[in-house]
């Protein structure tokens, strides 16, 4: 399985969502379910699945779909955007 | 009197709650997310503040689940008792494995019901980072209305950030609260 599909699976697995949603939209603001609780439930599962451990900005600042994929980079985790 | 709502109550501190206090006060995440002071708070320091705060002019509560776990503390200050507005804030400060879906929205419209409904305040406001979007987003499901940009008010981290000013009124919470209850019950 690709980190992309990793990554996708993660969110559809959080929000309950298709992978056709999963786009620059996505953010902290426009989707409703992502709440604290959600946020806490995503870094965890992306932590565990990616076999790292996120630094507290890092975490902070991982506001959207796209943002995360970005900040991934910086722990040697490459994803091909959709 | 505790107020009691839904996955949550909201107590008074107590002297037991001084450490956790202490340590959301001093948490870097926190810290970053957060108005406020930025030096290290020492627990002498915590004891003094909770021995001098004024318990008339604010409003002052300890977040807890009922599974008796406290994950952080809403208040009320600057309450003005003439113009009936008060000045809201809110921290959280718990694991993933310690949280509960919908506790801080529990915790807010608790808080808010209790200061329309009991205070009798007209109008309830706050600000926050423009770059806190969890927090900006919970004001807003809870009925907040982001009023404007208060431009480069804090500087953080070395630099200079802007934050929203929110507020609502009670008009605005009676439809909130109304929708809420439908939501979560």
């Amino acid at each position: 399985m690709s980190n992309l599909d990793k990554y996708n699976n993660i969110f559809q697995e959080v929000f309950s969502v298709a992978k056709e949603n999963l786009n620059a939209d996505f953010t902290i603001l426009s989707v409703e379910k992502w709440d604290s609780v959600a946020h806490m439930e995503l870094i965890s599962k992306i932590e565990d699945e990616f076999g790292i451990m996120l630094d507290t900005n890092d975490i902070i600042d991982f506001s959207s779909y796209i943002k995360g994929i970005s900040i991934l980079t910086k722990y040697s985790v490459d994803i091909e955007e959709n | 009197m505790i107020i009691d709502n839904g996955s949550v109550i909201l107590r008074a501190i107590e002297k037991t709650d001084l450490p956790f206090l202490q340590k959301m006060i001093n948490d870097p995440g926190i810290e970053k997310m957060t108005v406020g002071g930025c030096f290290p708070v020492s627990f002498d320091r915590q004891e003094r503040w909770f021995e001098n705060y004024d318990q008339q002019k604010e409003l002052r509560c300890m977040i807890q689940l009922k599974t008796g776990i406290c994950i952080g503390c809403i208040m009320l200050t600057d309450i003005d008792w003439k113009n009936r507005t008060a000045l809201l804030g809110e921290k959280t400060l718990a694991s993933k494995e310690d949280r509960q879906e919908n506790d801080t929205w529990d915790a807010m419209m608790g808080f808010l019901n209790y200061a329309f409904n009991e205070l009798n305040l007209n109008c309830v406001y706050g600000t926050v980072l423009e770059y806190n979007y969890l927090s900006r987003k919970l004001a807003l499901k809870c009925g907040l209305k982001e009023e404007g940009i208060l431009r480069e008010r804090i500087y953080k981290n070395g630099k200079f950030h802007n934050l929203i000013a929110n507020s609502i009124t009670k008009d605005d919470f009676i439809i909130a609260y109304a929708k809420y209850r439908k939501e979560r019950f």
